[in-house]
């Protein structure tokens, strides 16, 4: 791990001292009068209790759902690049 | 007899690239992990998290050079694709940031389990699951956009150019 270990110490102290003050400014954002109105309006994501469906599918699911939000755009956005550079490819073409 | 000096096999630690596939591939699956509490369980997870920051600055230790030139470069870049990589970059920054952070002030295990008190307010718990969700696109836009590397270091490896 020679390339991480290089200055390892005085590098990683500069990422985690700009993280902590990116952070803490972020923290700020509860003074928001945004923040106020998502507080007063109170704020609950899932349904009561546990769905009726086997123990294994449940595990999976959160998996699945990262793999598909993560894996759609990707795809996407791969796809379009492709066609970029094609579209772009027949443009030097025809000049 | 053979004089010559035997030649030391090389680890992937003595390689860059292959150093970053195999810490980004683990950064990946830990990131996988963390982003699934209902498979872990809660405490779980915010642990997992904590230690989640370990492999990040990782991340970040073995791009130095990049973080260390990127706005001379943006201001210089001629691409729209180093444009996009600047701004992609940061925001998943940020944005990990943001999930931490948010993470933090929502926790029901890590900061009661360190003596911490700790009120959960309903605007970090809004934050923290938006910002979770948003993350996972930006983070497939940030590996469509190293694809290339990807696959090119995926075939040398097969090949064991590299």
């Amino acid at each position: 791990m020679k390339f991480v270990k290089k200055n390892w110490q005085s590098r990683s102290a500069i990422i985690v001292g700009i993280s902590l003050v990116v952070g803490l400014l972020m923290i700020t954002l509860e003074q928001t009068p945004y923040a106020s109105d998502i507080n007063a309006a109170g704020y609950q994501h899932g349904g009561e209790g546990k769905p009726d469906i086997p123990a294994v599918v449940l595990f999976i699911l959160p998996f699945v759902k990262a793999l598909v939000l993560i894996g759609v755009p990707l795809l996407i956005a791969r796809l379009l690049a492709n066609i970029l550079r094609l579209v772009s490819r027949k443009g030097s073409w025809k000049n | 007899m053979n004089t010559s000096a035997p030649t030391r096999k090389q680890s992937w630690k003595d390689n860059v690239q292959k150093t970053r596939f195999v810490m980004d591939i683990l950064l990946l699956v830990s990131f996988l992990i963390v982003l699934a509490p209902q498979s872990t369980g809660i405490v779980l997870h915010e642990w997992l998290s904590l230690v989640f920051f370990v492999p990040f600055v990782i991340h970040i230790l073995l791009h130095w050079q990049w973080f260390t030139h990127s706005f001379k470069q943006f201001k210089r870049a001629k691409t729209i694709r180093e444009r996009y990589n600047f701004i992609l970059n940061y925001s998943l920054y940020l944005l990990m940031i943001f999930v931490l952070v948010s993470g933090f002030l929502v926790s029901v295990a890590l900061f009661p389990t360190l003596g911490i008190p700790l009120e959960i307010q309903d605007f970090w718990s809004k934050m923290h699951h938006d910002s979770a969700t948003l993350i996972m696109p930006i983070l497939g836009l940030h590996l469509a956009l190293h694809f290339r590397w990807i696959k090119t270091l995926i075939v040398q490896m097969k090949k064991k150019a590299v």
